[in-house]
């Protein structure tokens, strides 16, 4: 039997005045929404401030029992950096997410990248910059899908549920994103040689 | 009447099937099979939270938490089921 508290547990508890329990929850789900708000924005001091009000506005929400449980938490954390993000497109007029620029500041702290020398580590790195700037290049629905469901780790069921979507349009992007991929590595001569 | 059972394999329940980290839907429809490649690629960007972040987050958090309880003490007792 486990001794790991779900997510609605903690909310609870939180709601209660349990304040360890937001930390915990935080702690849980702290990489899922820096993945998503880093796969959008480029900035890092901006991506800094959309996560960090992301949990505030979480905060805001539970403490004033706007959050009603109908599901995975963290489908709804995700709803409110998605509008965070949309927000700040809205006001910096600059709804062209797709960037060619050179990534040159390293924002992912590739597990991967730790364990290897240097040489491999610029190797690796430009594959990492290849990588994102596929992701990148792709439509925004399609792009939408494989964040969601790689860099959050939410469900189809839940994907759909946040794109307004049918779960088969939901995985019939998926299939386009990844057919695009192949074909965008291809044309770009991208191939993979990490071990 | 039970059904025969020519096999000998040992066939698992229902409830014994783990799913847990399994998408079942993403399993029907064989990402993993037709586009490793392209999976491998998306699974090389891993990012993480910089623990300055989150420490500076929580930091906030208890600050408001502070500031809070300054104006409304007893505040957190009126919470309820």
């Amino acid at each position: 039997m486990s001794n790991t508290l779900s997510d609605y547990e903690l909310i609870c508890r939180f709601i209660n005045g349990d304040q360890s329990s937001i930390e915990k929850l935080i702690q849980l789900h702290k990489n899922k929404v820096y993945g998503y708000i880093s796969m959008y924005i480029r900035d890092q001091a901006l991506v800094e401030d959309i996560f960090q009000d992301t949990f505030l506005k979480v905060i805001q929400s539970l403490k004033s029992g706007r959050y009603q449980d109908n599901g995975r938490f963290i489908s709804w954390v995700m709803r409110i950096a998605h509008n965070l993000i949309i927000d700040h497109f809205r006001r910096e007029k600059q709804m062209n997410l797709i960037s060619n620029d050179d990534y040159e500041c390293d924002i992912f702290n590739s597990k991967k990248l730790s364990e290897a020398n240097v040489e491999d580590v610029m190797v690796k790195r430009q594959v990492i910059r290849d990588v994102r700037r596929l992701i990148q290049m792709l439509p925004e629905d399609q792009r939408e899908v494989v964040i969601l469901r790689h860099y959050t780790g939410l469900s189809f069921k839940e994907i759909a549920d946040i794109t307004n979507v049918s779960i088969n349009t939901a995985l019939g992007r998926m299939r386009y994103a990844l057919i695009n991929m192949r074909k965008l590595m291809e044309d770009n001569n991208i191939s993979l040689e990490i071990n | 009447m039970r059904p025969e059972v020519d096999s000998n394999s040992t066939f698992i329940t229902f409830a014994e099937l783990d799913v847990r980290k399994i998408d079942l839907l993403d399993d029907a429809w064989g990402f993993a099979r037709q586009f490793p490649e392209q999976l491998i690629a998306i699974s090389l960007i891993s990012p993480i939270a910089p623990d300055y972040l989150v420490n500076e987050l929580l930091c906030r958090i208890s600050s408001f938490r502070d500031s809070d309880s300054g104006k409304n003490p007893g505040a957190d007792g009126e919470h309820s089921d």
